[in-house]
Formats: C-alpha cells, structure tokens, sequence
C-alpha cells in the first residue's frame, strides 16, 4: 500500500493556531470520522424524525380531507400536533444520548487527543447522558408548551408568543453553553447551569450568532415547507444533515464554547486548560 | 529477550509453474539477546526470506528456536516480534496517532494504557506534534519513524527489520540509524536487521551475518567484517 508523503518534515508550526483553524483541520484531516459519527446520531435522530414526518402526514391528509368544516380541521390539526409533541419527548431523550456521546468524540477530536470512537461515544454516553437528558427533558416539555400557546394565539395575542421567543433568546444559547460546560468540566449541573447563565450574558451577541447557525436546518425545512417542496424532500435534506454537516455543526459550536470558556472561566481558574487544541505560534519558538 | 537460533533452515519457494527456487540453503545461525544483529548480502541473497521464516510467514524445513522453545510450537501472534518493511505499511486514512495505537487496540489494550504508550513512543521519536496528522503529510523520513514507532509501542521482544531506510533519504537515514540504536540499546531488545549496505552494517551491528545464494558465508563484529578476507565481504565492501 503506497503512501504518499510530503517532500519535507511536517513541523510544529503548520498546526492549526486558531479555533476557526482547529475547524478546517479537523475537517480536512478527519472528515471520515466526521460522517461515521453522522451516521452515528442518525440512528438516534430517526425516532424523531419518523414521528415528525408522521405528524405532517397525519395533519396534511387531514388538512386536505373533506371532514368537517375548516375551523374544525384546523382544531384536529392543532390536537395531533400537540398529541405528536408528547410523543417528540421520549424521541428527544433518544437524541440527547445521541449527541452526549458525539460531543464527547468531537471533545476529543477538537482537544487534539486521541479519538477512540466506539470507547469515547460510550464514555460520553456514561458520563454526560443524564445532563443531556435533563436538558432535552426540558427542551420537549418547552416545545409541548409552545405548541399549546400556539393554539391560544388568537385569544391571547402576542403572550402565545412568548414560550418560543424566549426559548430562541434564553434556552437555546443557555443550552447549546451547559450542554458543552458539561462535557468540558467536572461540576454539578447546577452549577455549570449558573455558570452557562452568567456566560451567556457576557457574551449574547456572538452565543445568539452561534445559536443561529443552529437552527440553519430548521430555516431551510420552513423555506421548503413555504415553497411547496414535497414532504419528502425536507426529510432527504433533514437525514443527509445529520449524516454529512451535523457533527460539524456540534464541532463548530463546541470550538465556539471552547473560546468563551477560555476568555470567561479558564484564563483564570483553569490556566493549563486555555488554547487546548491549539498551537500557537509562541509555543514553537 | 529471546536469543534465537536457526539450525539447518532450508527455505523453497514453489511458483505457479511449480519451478522450486531454494532461497535460504541450510542455514545455521545464533542472534544473542539483546543485540542488533545485521544480515547483509546482495539482493536475492536470502536474507529477506531468512528474516520472513523467522516471523512466521514462511514455511520452512529445519528449526528455529526462541529462547531454546522450538518456533512450531509458538503461533506467529504469541511470539511478542514486530516486523518493520522498507514499504513502512502505514494506513493512509489513519492519524499518525492511530496508526502507532493499531497493534495495541488490537490487543484491546485500555484507552488510558494506549494513550499513555503512543504519547511517549511519539516523544521518543520526535512524532509529538505529527500525532494529529495523516501519513501523507509527513515526510519519509517521519513515516519511517511512524513504522518504527508503531513496531516498538508493544514492547516487543524481538523486532525484524527489512531495509527499513532504504526509501528514507540520506539525511533521514543518519538520524534513523540513532533512533534505531537507541531504542534498541534502552530497551535492550534484540533485532534483526536486514540491508545491503555495507557502512550502514557497520554502524548499527552488535554482530553482522552475511549471507550469499542462500547460504550463511560469514559472520563477525564490524571490526571482524572490515578485516575479514571473504570473498562476499570483499564485494559488499566495494
């Protein structure tokens, strides 16, 4: 098996110097891992997928059907939505030990340590499970509630709006912050709650920048949805992103994370933990 | 470490036309533990099919002894050797780090055991900061180390090397050469090695055996080597 090789020694200083570097690099260098772990988290993003995909074919078919008049459709849509959001909750508990594990294999990849991936998605699994779990609980309870203030949207005007705007604005960006804390330090999640908290208001531009590449996907689906697209086409799209771009869209937040908590937490209490991953050019010389 | 001994090897290499070549003839030889034993000679001598028989590769007629165990009664997997080829044999989709973690994954080592061997094999060997890249961003000379690396991250008791530098440059090779007998020396393992070049014998070898047609013509210290009549060494030298 012939191997190419470089015409000269690989030195210290082509080593990625920056977090956006660190991205690329692994990118480049690791993307094989990138997509198996892709395939990875499908399996475990599948259950909710299925169920949404059900959801729109139920709620389309009985959009369309010729039962009742259309106040009383639009009510049996608005019931299976919010029937489909109860069964969404066990779905995203499935993912959130999906992504413990992959957050823990793209700690490992971005921290430049070695990646054993059947042993650290395990440990990551182990250690992070019942954070991640506890937060994604929360999620799809706040999802089941933003669904039913949608169905009082016309009763209580701009207050139906609430649960999503502050979910957008608050738990995302203090979720996406907690959800890397605890695969970084070792605390309780009380704490690294707290910690996320005060994080987010030293930093919410850049966080609420971070947090929209986020939800990029959903923005592509709600363009297909308003385009007409058919159903199975925002479904294709949904499973070649978990596959091909959403470990690298959890490796992308996690250097994002990475960087705050370097400025905020580590430059202080943490010193040997600051640039993990990097090689700055001073450490050559 | 194991002393090993051949004793009458005779190694026969059957093509698809079922023509016999007999590429090692009755060899008898002793490598003592603990040294860096060099086979010379010219290409086709023998000396890769020797080494190869040694590993387990082979069949053969005749003995060879590990420690005085006869090799037959060892499989190929307990006999704790590696084996280092000139081709260096990385997996390209592989890190520098996955590729030197290989032997010990497939031992099913634990994470913490590997990490900890692959990190100080890679500081002995100057590989610290080429652990997060693949092969082909690395050198020759850095792929080689890789090989070798890998080869003595198991600690093996016996390490069989088949021209590892002769695809390395010249520069690379001198630093090689160092590397090799260090390694060998700190952890007084015993090795094997093949090569055709007279100087690079000389340098490296505790004890040099220079093989010519299959046969066992000479064997002695560098100092024996440069002094020896032999008609093989006389050419070898040239």
């Amino acid at each position: 098996m012939k191997v190419k090789r470089a015409a000269t020694d690989f030195t210290a200083d082509a080593l990625p110097a920056t977090r956006p570097a660190v991205f690329w690099d692994c990118w480049r260098v690791r993307h094989r891992l990138l997509f198996a772990l892709g395939g990875i988290l499908l399996l475990f993003l599948l259950p909710l997928l299925i169920s949404h995909l059900s959801r729109d074919v139920l709620c389309a078919s009985v959009a369309v059907s010729d039962a009742g008049d259309e106040a009383a459709r639009a009510a049996a849509v608005a019931n299976l939505r919010f029937w489909f959001r109860l069964i969404d909750i066990p779905c995203w508990l499935i993912l959130s030990v999906g992504l413990a594990g992959t957050v823990r294999v793209v700690r490992q990849l971005v921290f430049g340590e070695g990646v054993f991936l059947r042993e650290d998605f395990f440990t990551g699994v182990r250690q992070n499970g019942g954070a991640y779990a506890g937060v994604f609980l929360f999620t799809s309870l706040w999802l089941l509630l933003t669904e039913y203030a949608g169905t009082l949207r016309g009763n209580t005007g701009g207050l139906a709006y609430l649960p999503i705007i502050s979910g957008i604005l608050l738990l995302l960006p203090i979720g996406l912050l907690l959800l890397a804390e605890v695969a970084v330090y070792r605390a309780t999640v009380g704490g690294l709650l707290k910690n996320a908290m005060i994080l987010y208001f030293r930093t919410v531009p850049t966080t609420l920048a971070a947090t929209a590449a986020l939800l990029l996907p959903l923005l592509v689906c709600f363009v297909l949805d308003i385009a007409g697209a058919m159903l199975f086409v925002k479904y294709v799209f949904l499973v070649a992103y978990a596959v091909l771009l959403l470990p690298s869209t959890v490796m992308g937040e996690f250097l994002y994370c990475a960087y705050v908590f370097d400025k905020h937490i580590n430059r202080r209490y943490h010193p040997e933990e600051v640039d993990k991953g990097i090689h700055r050019r001073e450490q050559s010389k | 470490m194991p002393d090993i001994k051949v004793k009458n090897l005779t190694v026969t290499y059957i093509d698809k036309k079922k023509n016999e070549t007999v590429a090692v003839r009755g060899l008898s030889a002793r490598f003592d533990a603990g040294t860096l034993n060099v086979v010379m000679g010219f290409s086709g001598c023998g000396k890769t099919t020797l080494l190869k028989a040694i590993a387990g590769f082979f069949a053969f007629d005749g003995y060879i002894y590990f420690d005085g165990k006869d090799a037959d009664t060892i499989p190929t997997r307990k006999r704790n050797l590696a084996y280092v080829s000139q081709d260096y044999v990385l997996y390209p989709s592989l890190t520098v780090f996955d590729n030197i973690a290989f032997p010990l994954k497939t031992a099913r080592l634990k994470r913490d055991e590997v990490t900890e061997r692959v990190k100080a094999i890679a500081e002995t060997f100057g590989l610290t900061d080429c652990l997060t890249r693949l092969p082909k961003h690395l050198s020759g000379g850095q792929q080689q180390r890789v090989a070798i690396a890998r080869a003595m991250v198991k600690h093996p008791n016996l390490i069989l090397m088949d021209e590892p530098l002769s695809n390395v440059d010249t520069e690379s090779r001198e630093m090689l050469r160092r590397y090799i007998r260090h390694v060998q020396t700190s952890e007084g393992v015993t090795v094997i090695y093949v090569t055709h070049d007279y100087r690079e014998a000389l340098e490296l070898a505790d004890r040099i055996y220079v093989m010519d047609e299959g046969q066992l013509v000479f064997e002695g210290t560098p100092d024996e080597v440069r002094m020896s009549e032999n008609e093989t060494v006389a050419l070898l030298r040239q």
